[in-house]
């Protein structure tokens, strides 16, 4: 190289070393704070952690299972290990994980709502929670293409700037301030006087989601991952349920287009599988005032909803490889 | 972004490069870039990409050497350079698969060849005197993929310069355009990606404003997907001390499908200009208007197949030819219409023009998503519903794509920033600007690289795919 251009090029390689440096450090403290912030995946963790040598039943599946069923209020102990933002794909890779580890493990129930069989945790806008399955359970994220991303946890930055500096700074956000022990998140009904308009612009809105980012999947990618599972129930000898929580009745007349397919896969899958389902999509035993939203139970009707899954799937349910329609 | 710049082992394979070029000895410093391109085109793993470079880099070598006693053999040349470029355009119609991953760069290194093999035989450029030299100009590495084209007499000189090694001032001007081109490749057109891909994944029922909103969004990203390379592409040039040609100039700020082509794509305008255009104008000019008019018809139609050999890109070809012809006819009627006015020279009129000329581009552009008859029917179907009250809900949606807000704010914020840098671009010169300014701004860029890049979730370069 020229000889005159030496010190120009050592200051300038200092100066970048200095900025590598800086940013470095930075990206160290977000991937520190990111990894260290409480969230509902760790809570579930250690609840489950607690819990895994009594319990009989767990429950999986995505925020409708999460806010709808209550296990403390069953016989037989069990734990709700369904989440936010929770796909097929993670409910499997939990299942996976843990069924072998839960020596008391008799029964297995799978929420299933509207759009779960469509939906991948990126299509939701939830990628930050993929970092949070990965942290706290080992499971590789659900799009293959962010598994290779160096930042590691904090690359949920990349999808979702604001959500994860939120989380990294605070850890808000991810955090189920009303969560049981048995893994229940209680949610408080709607404003009474506000219940009709808030509702319907609920619809409007999931609407708007559903059409246009949260369904980008073809039914089968659900179905494959749901199909696993209760394969893998049977293997274990455990007994398996699959069930469509309630929603509004307004909900579920905007939910109707696609919905007899889905349903009657749904019921083949279980009936070859020999797993009990139930559909309570439209149950006239839920009323607004049940709903913390569109389509999750707040707490009275989440205790309602309980209670008859118990007598619908626990109670009388029918032994592995036999099932009820 | 899985090739090239957008495979994580392309770094350290340039860190390498660098190293080894800037340790060689003056001498051989063209022989290690050489090997690098080398390297780097083998490593695409497109085994007979590599085989139609080297072969074509000696054949236009050893024709090129021989014209200036026999002028056929630049004819012979130039019809190998096109016979590949077909071929590789009829084995990308016949297979989509290997459309997109088996023709890298061929669209690039064979009409550099053709320019060179044509600048030869007008006497225009001496002959290359060593096969190394047109290896070097065909597949040097950052510019293989997807350019900008450069002519052999410049890239010559700027090899020559190489040979002094590294300088600092190339350095920080080569990392700043790296980094710039970074931005706008995970930060703008990633994003934008993600918004525009909902509604144009969703073609059977979206309605016309929704695609319309979807396509500024896709306009974006394509600009800042192609701009962005060609950016990395000069940025790791100047690493090596070689200067590759500006491929734009704030394409989306021109004022008129002309000038818009004088800002977008600037290299392929230019070879077009010279190699098509010109010599059919000069072949027609007994028929003045009529021979430019004509001329211009076939050098866009080119443009188009240039891209694909679809329907959807001969229709932007065509639509492109069609906007300048409309340009050219009307071009004294608008300028009285104006001057009656009192507009002739307002900001209100360059602002109408700006706007209108967007909106013809946004037309064009549109064929990208619309590359087969298919495709056309699909987009056709679309633009036709939805035509009622509600249309600016529908754009609203269009341009958002459903997604959350911060989403949205995110991606367009970026495109914002992009303009404010273009139009801040003509008046500040950041490397030479006083500290208080320059250091925040490279904070900014390094702070938007690392919070609002998407890396792993996006797709490769699009113009990669010509």
């Amino acid at each position: 190289m020229p000889g005159s251009e030496r010190p120009a090029l050592i200051r300038l390689g200092l100066k970048l070393g200095l900025a590598v440096l800086l940013l470095a450090a930075l990206c160290g403290w977000l991937e520190w704070e990111a990894r260290r912030a409480p969230t509902s995946f760790r809570q579930k963790r250690l609840g489950l952690d607690a819990a895994a040598a009594t319990v009989q039943v767990l429950v999986l599946g995505p925020s409708v299972g999460l806010n709808a069923v209550d296990p403390s209020l069953w016989a037989r102990p069990g734990f709700n290990l369904a989440n936010n933002g929770q796909s097929l794909y993670y409910d499997r890779a939990l299942l996976e994980r843990w069924a072998p580890r839960l020596p008391q493990l008799r029964q297995v129930l799978f929420a299933v709502g509207r759009p779960s069989l469509s939906v991948t945790v990126t299509s939701m806008n939830e990628s930050a929670r993929g970092f949070a399955f990965c942290r706290e359970f080992g499971i590789p994220h659900e799009d293959p293409g962010l598994r290779s991303d160096p930042r590691n946890f904090s690359a949920a930055l990349a999808l979702d700037p604001f959500k994860v500096l939120c989380w990294a700074v605070n850890g808000a956000g991810l955090v189920l301030s009303d969560l049981s022990p048995d893994g229940w998140e209680s949610l408080p009904p709607l404003d009474e006087d506000q219940q009709e308009l808030q509702l319907s612009g609920l619809v409007a809105q999931m609407h708007a989601l559903r059409q246009r980012s949260m369904m980008v999947e073809p039914a089968s990618y659900g179905l494959g991952h749901l199909g696993a599972m209760l394969a893998l129930c049977r293997a274990r000898g455990l007994r398996a349920g699959v069930f469509v929580p309630p929603v509004t009745p307004e909900f579920a007349a905007d939910c109707e287009d696609g919905r007899p397919a889905d349903l009657a896969a749904l019921r083949a899958l279980c009936r070859s599988q020999g797993a009990a389902f139930h559909d309570y999509f439209h149950d006239p035993r839920f009323r607004d005032a049940d709903f913390a939203d569109v389509d999750h139970l707040a707490a009275p009707g989440a205790a309602r909803f309980t209670k008859i899954l118990e007598k619908d799937f626990l109670s009388n349910g029918p032994p592995a490889g036999a099932a009820a329609h | 972004m899985r090739a090239g710049f957008g495979a994580l082992a392309f770094y350290p394979f340039l860190g390498l490069a660098w190293l080894v070029w800037a340790c060689l000895p003056a001498g051989r410093r063209a022989a290690g870039l050489a090997l690098a391109s080398l390297v780097f085109v083998a490593a695409l793993g497109q085994p007979w990409v590599l085989a139609a470079l080297a072969g074509l880099a000696l054949l236009t070598w050893a024709f090129g050497a021989r014209i200036a006693g026999a002028p056929h053999w630049g004819l012979w040349g130039i019809v190998a350079c096109l016979g590949t470029l077909i071929a590789a355009r009829v084995a990308l119609a016949a297979d989509a698969g290997l459309a997109l991953v088996g023709l890298v760069g061929v669209s690039y290194f064979t009409l550099q060849a053709l320019s060179y093999l044509a600048d030869v035989m007008l006497g225009a450029e001496p002959a290359a005197a060593s096969p190394l030299d047109l290896w070097l100009y065909l597949a040097w590495f950052p510019k293989f993929m997807q350019g900008p084209f450069e002519r052999f007499g410049t890239f010559r000189q700027e090899l020559a310069r190489s040979q002094a090694g590294p300088r600092a001032e190339d350095l920080r001007q080569g990392l700043l355009l790296l980094a710039w081109g970074l931005f706008e490749k995970v930060v703008v057109a990633s994003r934008m990606e993600s918004l525009s891909a909902v509604t144009f994944g969703r073609l059977d029922t979206a309605r016309a404003f929704q695609v319309w909103g979807a396509n500024y969004g896709f306009a974006a990203q394509l600009f800042a997907d192609f701009s962005g390379y060609t950016d990395m592409a000069r940025g790791i040039s100047l690493l090596f001390g070689l200067r590759l040609s500006a491929n734009f100039n704030a394409p989306f700020l021109a004022e008129s499908v002309a000038d818009f082509w004088r800002r977008w794509h600037i290299s392929l305008s230019d070879w077009v200009k010279d190699y098509v255009f010109v010599p059919l104008q000069v072949w027609w000019r007994d028929w003045p208007l009529g021979g430019t008019l004509a001329a211009l018809f076939v050098a866009y139609a080119l443009v188009g197949l240039w891209h694909g050999a679809g329907l959807g890109f001969l229709i932007a070809g065509l639509l492109q030819a069609l906007w300048m012809i409309l340009s050219l006819l009307t071009r004294g009627w608008r300028k009285a219409l104006w001057k009656s006015a009192g507009l002739e020279s307002s900001a209100w009129r360059r602002s109408l023009d700006v706007a209108l000329t967007l909106q013809l581009t946004c037309l064009t552009v549109l064929s990208f998503k619309a590359a087969d008859a298919a495709g056309v029917r699909a987009v056709a179907a679309a633009c036709a519903r939805g035509w009622g009250a509600g249309w600016w809900r529908d754009l609203l949606e269009g341009l958002g794509g459903g997604k959350p807000a911060g989403e949205v704010a995110a991606a367009w914020g970026a495109v914002a920033a992009l303009v404010l840098v273009h139009l801040l671009g003509r008046r500040i010169r950041l490397l030479e600007s006083p500290a208080w300014l320059r250091y925040p701004s490279y904070a900014a860029l390094a702070l938007a690289l690392l919070f609002f890049g998407r890396y792993f979730a996006a797709t490769g370069f699009l113009y990669a795919r010509f």
